[in-house]
């Protein structure tokens, strides 16, 4: 085949050209350590990155709203928490006061700490979190929720029965609130049953009506206690679920963006002795001529 | 009887040749790096021979060379596949070129695109319904959606920009095709002026394969050489070089069909830059199509959403995007651009109400109809990996056109290319003949001087 010498030049240029832009490419992926820096260099696995990174920024949302669940559960259990003491202080002081040989005296100190509880019971069922927002309040969350008024003292709920819905999962939901009313009003006028039959001297009430009543209260609080516990554990167990399934998605991003390093390296090294070899063959051939051997 | 000097006629007849054969290979040397330049060979003949009587009858004696002209080396199936090819080629290299701007234009999947701010934006809703009475959530979700705003509207900007900048290379690439018809119908004129007295044009001829190597560059084209020497150019039914007028391509053109139009007769480009130039004024439209047909969805499933909210300062049916028409006017609703306390969280007005967040939030996720049962996210992600599949199509088509046509060019310039060690090797032929011509010339001078001097006394 005739060569000219023109395409002879051109076709070793070409060849350092090629070798330098291999090169220069294989210098990039080293440099930030993607296999996909831009669509074409894998079109399709560019769409499961992006549907990956959007799989796990939902991941992410889930746990994050776990963990907004988490938190209000845990507030929510510690005032439960105080609520189940009173009560179950309130029910120590009446089985007390029901004793007949309990002076009248002994029952009015037990009277007032039955109101001081009665004000800690409100006081706790007017938490709230960090951010100044009630635990108890339902949506009113910047509502004061429990207000105690009138004479005989009445506990109403200013709040309402609103839910804060959480997605923690693929089609989980759960509740990131309590609704506590009916049981903070009932172990309030328990209390306050309680505390008027201490002044009253009302031995058989106590030792009945008051009981009983602060019996329920205290099992319904333990209820909700128990519903808090539960929720804590399910929210825990999706929070968990989430990570592992963000974890999932962060490596299958890697696996399809990421170079793979001892690749790139080796490729590396190929292509500098191919650059190398052309301009090799560069320096050889345009040493070659005619010229030379003739005088 | 032969004159005393034809031998010296011969002599002087061979120098002459061998001279002009020097200056051949002296101007291929010259010419090496010249582009387009084919080489030449001188054609030496043999003039007519001398008929004499001699003892044995009427005999034949040579008389010499002359030169019979001066051949342009060239192969005309290569060049014609050579425009064919060329053109494919600098179709897709410019659609390849084009697609890949759009690629960095769109930047994914870098974490600062689109995508990654649109989750961004859906993370905020979903941090808002988690913690409705936030203000600070209201903030960062404000923000996050100006954000989102404003990697779309610089996506679209950017495509707006490119479309302008392709319109502007469609007219400069027509007004290029016009120069070089031109230019190939004056070299026509001159060749046929040449040719008709005899010459031989050869660097004429090159002149014109050079105009229309690149011509072929630019739009697909066919050519038919006529008896005269000159070449006539067409451009699908477009006469662009006839035998003696030029008629320049009409610069009226619709991308959408690839054709160009005078107003009588459609003309379709179907090859060469100016192909390339339509193909990707109709790849950005359709990606800023489904750039707007993503807007619009957007806005109008948040916005209706949004609109059933009641916001912290009591007020509901605000939007919480502005804008109508795609990418374009898209933007924050004034209301939310002048108080965060705007973005209703809830349906009840309730500052721990997340609600209406929580749904938007779910939009994340959502198929939606009116894109094809595809999320928004999906959506806009198909956008990416079309435009990345695509530019990596006519990457490959480049590759193996690009390879074809330097493959096409190798054969050329192996049919006309000079080569140094062959005008080297040509060179000292013609010099060895030329001192023997000229050490005949002298031998036939001492010979007549003998002759002179022996009758002379």
């Amino acid at each position: 085949m005739r060569i000219g010498t023109q395409q002879q030049y051109l076709a070793l240029q070409e060849l350092i050209t090629r070798a330098q832009a291999r090169m220069a490419d294989l210098q990039v992926r080293l440099a930030d350590g993607k296999r996909i820096r831009q669509p074409s260099d894998d079109p399709l696995g560019t769409l499961d990155v992006l549907s990956f990174r959007r799989a796990k920024a939902v991941t992410m949302t889930h746990a994050a709203n776990a963990d907004v669940g988490i938190r209000n559960m845990k507030l929510a259990e510690n005032a439960l928490g105080g609520m189940d003491e009173i009560v179950k202080r309130a029910r120590v002081l009446v089985t007390h006061g029901a004793n007949a040989p309990t002076t009248q005296d002994a029952r009015n100190a037990m009277a007032a700490e039955i109101r001081t509880l009665r004000e800690r019971l409100v006081g706790l069922a007017n938490s709230q979190d960090g951010f100044g927002r009630y635990l108890f309040a339902g949506t009113e969350v910047m509502t004061k929720p429990f207000e105690e008024a009138g004479d005989p003292p009445v506990l109403t709920y200013a709040g309402d029965d609103g839910k804060l819905l959480l997605d923690v999962g693929p089609g989980t939901v759960m509740e990131g609130n309590l609704l506590v009313d009916q049981q903070v009003i009932a172990a309030h006028a328990a209390l306050y049953d309680a505390e008027q039959r201490l002044l009253s001297g009302d031995v058989a009430g106590l030792s009945g009506v008051t009981l009983q009543l602060l019996q329920d209260a205290g099992t319904a609080i333990n209820m909700l206690r128990g519903e808090v516990g539960h929720r804590q554990k399910q929210l825990e167990s999706a929070q968990q679920i989430a990570q592992r399934r963000t974890d999932d998605f962060t490596k299958a991003i890697s696996d399809k963006e990421d170079a793979d390093m001892t690749q790139v390296v080796t490729d590396l090294s190929a292509a500098q002795a191919a650059y190398q070899a052309s301009l090799a063959s560069f320096a050889v051939v345009g040493r070659l001529s005619l010229l030379d051997y003739l005088r | 009887m032969p004159s005393a000097f034809t031998g010296i006629d011969i002599a002087a007849r061979a120098l002459r040749t061998f001279e002009a054969a020097l200056n051949v290979t002296g101007n291929n040397i010259a010419n090496v790096n010249t582009r387009g330049y084919s080489r030449q060979r001188l054609e030496i003949g043999q003039t007519p021979p001398e008929l004499r009587w001699t003892l044995s009858g009427l005999t034949s004696f040579g008389t010499g060379t002359f030169v019979n002209g001066v051949l342009r080396i060239r192969d005309l199936f290569l060049d014609g596949r050579y425009l064919e090819v060329s053109s494919e080629a600098f179709r897709s290299q410019t659609m390849r070129n084009v697609l890949q701007t759009v690629e960095q234009i769109l930047g994914e999947p870098g974490a600062n695109a689109v995508s990654g701010a649109l989750d961004a934006m859906f993370d905020s809703w979903n941090n808002l319904a988690a913690n409705p009475a936030d203000d600070g959530a209201r903030f960062d979700l404000r923000m996050k959606a100006a954000t989102l705003v404003s990697r779309i509207r610089d996506v679209h900007e950017r495509l707006v920009t490119q479309d302008a900048m392709l319109r502007s290379q469609v007219t400069d690439t027509i007004g290029q095709i016009n120069t070089l018809g031109r230019r190939i119908q004056e070299l026509n004129e001159e060749i046929r002026r040449q040719t008709a007295a005899g010459a031989d044009p050869n660097d004429l001829l090159d002149q014109r394969q050079v105009a229309l190597d690149d011509l072929s560059k630019l739009v697909n084209l066919r050519t038919q050489p006529m008896q005269d020497g000159t070449l006539q150019v067409f451009i699908h039914n477009h006469t662009l070089v006839g035998q003696v007028e030029f008629f320049p391509l009409p610069a009226n053109y619709d991308a959408a069909t690839s054709t160009v139009t005078d107003g009588v007769r459609v003309t379709t480009i179907s090859g060469g830059q100016l192909a390339g130039l339509f193909g990707s004024l109709n790849a950005v439209a359709s990606y800023r199509a489904q750039l707007d047909s993503f807007v619009n969805e957007m806005r109008t499933q948040i916005n209706s959403l949004h609109q059933t909210g009641i916001n912290l300062n009591g007020t509901t049916g605000i939007d919480f995007f502005a804008g109508t028409s795609g990418a374009a006017d898209l933007d924050l609703s004034d209301e939310v651009k002048a108080d965060p306390r705007n973005i209703a969280a809830g349906a009840s007005g309730a500052p721990g109400d997340g609600s209406v967040a929580l749904a938007i939030a779910r939009l994340r996720e959502q198929p939606l109809v009116a894109l094809g049962g595809r999320s928004l996210g999906q959506y806009y992600a198909d956008l990416v990996s079309r435009v990345g599949q695509e530019s990596l199509t006519f990457q490959q088509k480049l590759e193996v056109q690009s390879s074809l046509l330097q493959h096409i060019e190798q054969q050329r310039q192996g049919v006309a290319g000079v080569n140094l060690d062959e005008e080297l090797s040509n060179m000292v032929k013609y010099q060895r003949a030329f001192q023997s011509a000229a050490k005949l010339l002298s031998v036939l001078d001492q010979t007549t001087e003998e002759l002179i001097r022996a009758f002379g006394r």
